[in-house]
């Protein structure tokens, strides 16, 4: 991930704040403020100082959260979507099972939901590289190996003949929870990311 | 460097692969292993060239008929000698490459 550049308030405030000081503290000695000489300037700057920090925190730090807060919901919307095709895959995929031929149409279908599914965990193996979260790409990575275990269970052995044996679709049921499951523990390690 | 021989499973073979077996469909991975990509192995392998597979433009591939293709020729020639040979393309669905070499090394443990 790239360096993140420091933003020109962080250096701009101080500067202002030092210079607004300063004239302050210079200008008293002519009347124009009632800042009291006896005043030490080393407790003006503590004061301005503090006021510094007091916004660097609650804007560099609100900004970070909100910033990392706004990747987690992108990623979690790309499990989400995700989360969406496999359920798909199931159904669509269950026809295998339960019709005596597997139509034309349907095997197309299929094939088009495992290239779907294949391209989505693609994004979210991109998007997940350029985020605050890429140190759970393994996850990404056992997402897409248990996708292939499915797209073999699902689409192997005499594919697309129908039916199938009790089997293969008890193998292809084990496949689809184990992505799921592993889906859904990423959506979670990714949401209690700090 | 000679260039690579290119295998178009769209243009050459069919734009909707099939099934497995040739007795379970039309367009299957044992008819592309038998009527294309067999004798375009050998065509390259005598002229030492490499065979680029661009797997592009189908409506997508089950795993049965990448398993009869693929797998099917390392079961027949070593899985060294069939990776070294092959180069695949495949813009539309990119993981279908691991997908494919993972067939060929598993293969010969099969056989």
């Amino acid at each position: 991930m790239s360096q993140r550049q420091q933003p020109v308030w962080a250096w701009l405030v101080p500067a202002a704040l030092v210079l607004a000081t300063a004239i302050v503290y210079w200008r008293s000695g002519f009347g124009w403020s009632d800042v009291d000489k006896r005043v030490s300037p080393l407790a003006v700057l503590a004061v301005a100082m503090t006021v510094y920090v007091a916004y660097y925190i609650q804007r560099y730090l609100g900004d970070r959260s909100l910033n990392l807060r706004v990747e987690k919901d992108i990623l979690i919307g790309r499990i989400t979507s995700l989360h969406a095709v496999l359920r798909q895959i199931h159904e669509a995929a269950f026809d295998r099972y339960t019709s005596p031929q597997l139509g034309d149409s349907s095997r197309r279908n299929i094939l088009a939901l495992f290239r779907r599914g294949s391209l989505e965990i693609d994004d979210l193996r991109s998007t997940m590289q350029e985020s605050r979260c890429e140190t759970h790409i393994e996850i990404v990575d056992r997402v897409r190996s248990e996708y292939q275990e499915l797209k073999a269970a699902a689409t192997g052995g005499s594919f697309p003949a129908a039916p199938c044996s009790q089997e293969q679709l008890l193998d292809q049921e084990r496949s689809y929870r184990k992505v799921c499951s592993t889906l859904n523990s990423l959506a979670m390690t990714i949401n209690r990311h700090v | 460097m000679l260039t690579p021989d290119v295998l178009s499973v769209a243009r050459e073979f069919s734009k909707t692969p099939g099934p497995r077996a040739e007795a379970e469909g039309p367009h299957s991975g044992e008819k592309f292993l038998r009527t294309r990509l067999l004798k375009r192995f050998l065509d390259a392998q005598r002229q030492g060239r490499k065979l680029l597979v661009d797997l592009d433009g189908t409506e997508g591939y089950a795993t049965s008929f990448l398993e009869a293709a693929f797998g099917g020729l390392a079961r027949n020639f070593p899985a060294a000698t069939v990776l070294d040979t092959l180069e695949f393309k495949s813009s539309d669905e990119p993981y279908l490459v691991s997908e494919i070499k993972q067939y060929i090394a598993d293969a010969r443990k099969a056989a």
